[in-house]
């Protein structure tokens, strides 16, 4: 008689998913409990809890079975977590044939779950990838831990079993006890909910208008001002102007959050944009990712949301520039020893900072009580290449009296999320069949194709060039600044005062004194 | 060894060897020896279709309270991890060059497989004046 069985689980290697086959055998003898393909510690001791569970639930104990040999395949990748207890479980019963073994139905169903002593299932992370990809594998059925099953309910198509514990699971495969297939409530579309909205904020138009365009673009943008201006609260009042997200997106977002395990369970899909606010004195690890077996940090967390960086320049120059890369490329790849993942890493940077270090070089009624050296050496820890990719710079002034006192009720969040949202449909239809979603992301040879002067702005350009020194970097992204500007008026040619708005935003960072 | 320990422990697997037929085991050999290694009793556990390999476990008391925990060192305290892997390995011997003793029991067996085997522990306490004793079963030992 055979004694080996093969069960189908996933591991969650950055942010891609590996099926993982869990093989069983047993021969005689006494007993002993062996799991190979490279398991970490967690998996190594899962033994003990898959022996009590199994035992629990009024199985047949391992040690009654001599010799288990669990395998867990492929032998190469190096496993983790506490995923396995549940499919080591059921690869037990199969091979031992507690449950029938060798069934199609086995075969096109994959297992997940912590086993607790009693043989109670808990939740685990990363249950959304796993379950996207069991669905693009061809699986049929998935047991999952009762507690995950809410997060799953996006995912459609699948016969997905919230499993409460291992004597259930075994009475389903008994067929005397019927687990439910889990049905995601009819909830209603998912609205998202914003604490702060523009229209709080008095005066400040010109902030609002670069941020209006900055969302529009999806371009990166710093604010420098004195402290107490308002920074902080335009910023944090930047997610309720962006577009609401579409189901591709939220998907990309959960799923990173879920890998993190920072997902609520009672809120499976995450539909507002993420908005991350990390302290500054965050590790390079915190804020990029990392760890032995690689976790996404806090930009892969701020994807398709914003990454907003208060204290700019407190943070440690080192940290500051690794967001090079990830600011160009729009993912982060991260290598370690143990194996290397990519995590997507598309966001707004909002960088806010103070001209100086006292704060008030900028100001024109508080003196500023720094030496002009200190300015300078505060300001040299902006380096070159990370200026260069902020495309927009605004200063915020310290409102006016008059501003804070009055009854003037300024442009509501909405209505300007509608002029944002129309602005990226429009760049939608253009940039369809190419790799690209925002202007912020186009190359040079877009901007040949996008970016159309009329003999006017050619003529202004020119101007600019001379008088300002602009370098080719600056000179491009002033091409897109006004693309999205121009986007932003419905206008289909980028005019010469679409233009002029665009070099205005650029020449604040010459002007930070 | 003395003859006085000797013939205890005699006394001590007649004991076993009784209490396992009562069990329905069918006793195959006692005191069997291979090199350095010996297994007290070899049997066949009918109801479960395994073959036991049982070692004892005795020791004398001069009253066994009716509370077990009363009895300082409890016969089955002797028997440790080297003593199982002694045990284990000359159980293996034995299922392979004994083949002919078990076969008769596991007729339908794959060619070049071993049957369903484990390794039990009986262990004995005799109170001296009365020779009563207690008897406890451990099954499925494993180190």
């Amino acid at each position: 008689m055979k004694h080996t069985s093969k069960v189908k689980s996933c591991a969650v290697v950055g942010l891609e998913p590996v099926i993982i086959e869990v093989e069983t055998d047993f021969f005689p003898g006494t007993h002993k409990f062996n799991i190979v393909g490279l398991p970490d510690t967690a998996i190594k001791e899962s033994q003990q809890r898959v022996g009590s569970a199994l035992k629990n639930s009024g199985a047949i104990p391992p040690y009654r079975l001599g010799v288990v040999i669990i395998n867990l395949a492929p032998a190469d990748l190096r496993k983790e977590g506490v995923v396995y207890d549940l499919p080591i479980a059921v690869g037990i019963l199969a091979a031992s044939s507690q449950i029938p073994r060798e069934t199609a139905f086995l075969k096109d169903s994959l297992f997940v779950g912590e086993l607790a002593l009693n043989g109670d299932l808990r939740g685990i992370n990363g249950i959304l990838p796993i379950t996207i990809s069991a669905k693009k594998r061809g699986f049929k059925n998935i047991f999952l831990p009762f507690e995950n099953a809410s997060e799953t309910s996006v995912v459609k198509g699948l016969n997905i079993y919230p499993v409460k514990n291992l004597e259930q699971l075994m009475m389903f495969f008994d067929r005397t006890v019927e687990i439910k297939i889990y049905r995601a409530q009819k909830t209603n579309e998912p609205k998202p909910e914003y604490f702060f909205d523009m229209g709080d904020i008095k005066g400040q138009e010109h902030v609002k208008r670069a941020m209006e365009v900055v969302a529009a673009g999806g371009h990166n943008v710093c604010l420098v001002g004195p402290p107490g201006s308002g920074k902080t609260l335009i910023a944090r009042t930047f997610p309720s102007i962006l577009p609401t997200m579409n189901t591709e997106e939220c998907l990309e977002t959960t799923k990173i959050f879920s890998v993190a395990g920072k997902l609520d369970r009672g809120r499976p899909l995450i539909c507002e944009r993420p908005f991350r606010a990390p302290h500054h004195t965050s590790s390079n690890v915190a804020l990029i990712g990392g760890g032995t077996n690689p976790k996404p940090g806090e930009i892969s967390l701020a994807h398709r949301g914003v990454l907003f960086l208060d204290e700019f320049l407190e943070f440690p120059a080192k940290t500051l520039d690794c967001l090079r890369q990830p600011l160009e490329d729009g993912v982060v790849t991260i290598s370690r020893a143990a194996g290397s993942a990519t995590f997507p890493a598309r966001f707004i940077l909002i960088a806010a900072m103070n001209p100086c270090p006292c704060g008030y070089a900028t100001d024109p009624e508080k003196e500023c009580s720094c030496s002009h050296s200190t300015v300078a050496r505060y300001q040299r820890k902006l380096s070159g290449p990370i200026s260069d990719r902020i495309d927009i710079f605004v200063s915020v002034p310290r409102i006016k009296y008059n501003k804070l006192a009055s009854d003037e009720i300024s442009e509501n969040s909405d209505a300007i999320r509608k002029r944002v949202q129309k602005a990226r449909d429009t760049q939608g239809k253009r940039f369809q069949g190419e790799q690209i979603f925002y202007n912020a992301e186009m190359g040079n040879r877009h901007l040949q194709k996008y970016c159309r002067l009329t003999s006017e702005g050619k003529e202004l350009m020119i101007q600019a060039v001379r008088k300002f020194h602009l370098s080719a970097r600056t000179y491009f992204r002033t091409f897109k600044i006004a693309r999205t500007i121009a986007d932003l008026e419905e206008s289909e040619s980028i005019e010469v005062t679409h233009l002029a708005e665009a070099l205005q935003y650029r020449f604040q960072e010459n002007s930070l004194m | 060894m003395s003859d006085l320990r000797k013939a205890r422990g005699r006394f001590a697997e007649g004991l076993v060897i009784s209490f396992l037929k009562k069990k329905k085991f069918v006793v195959l050999t006692t005191n069997y020896r291979y090199r350095s290694g010996e297994i007290d009793i070899i049997a066949y556990d009918r109801e479960n279709k395994e073959l036991v390999f049982v070692e004892v476990r005795s020791k004398w008391y001069k009253n066994i309270g009716t509370e077990w925990q009363r009895i300082p060192i409890v016969p089955e305290d002797t028997v440790n991890g080297i003593k199982l892997r002694k045990i284990e390995k000359t159980a293996w011997l034995f299922l392979e060059k004994e083949s002919r003793k078990w076969q008769q029991y596991f007729r339908n067996i794959p060619l070049y497989s071993f049957p369903e085997w484990r390794i039990d522990l009986v262990s004995v306490a005799v109170e001296r004046s009365s020779c009563k004793a207690q008897i406890r079963h451990y099954k499925y030992l494993y180190a």
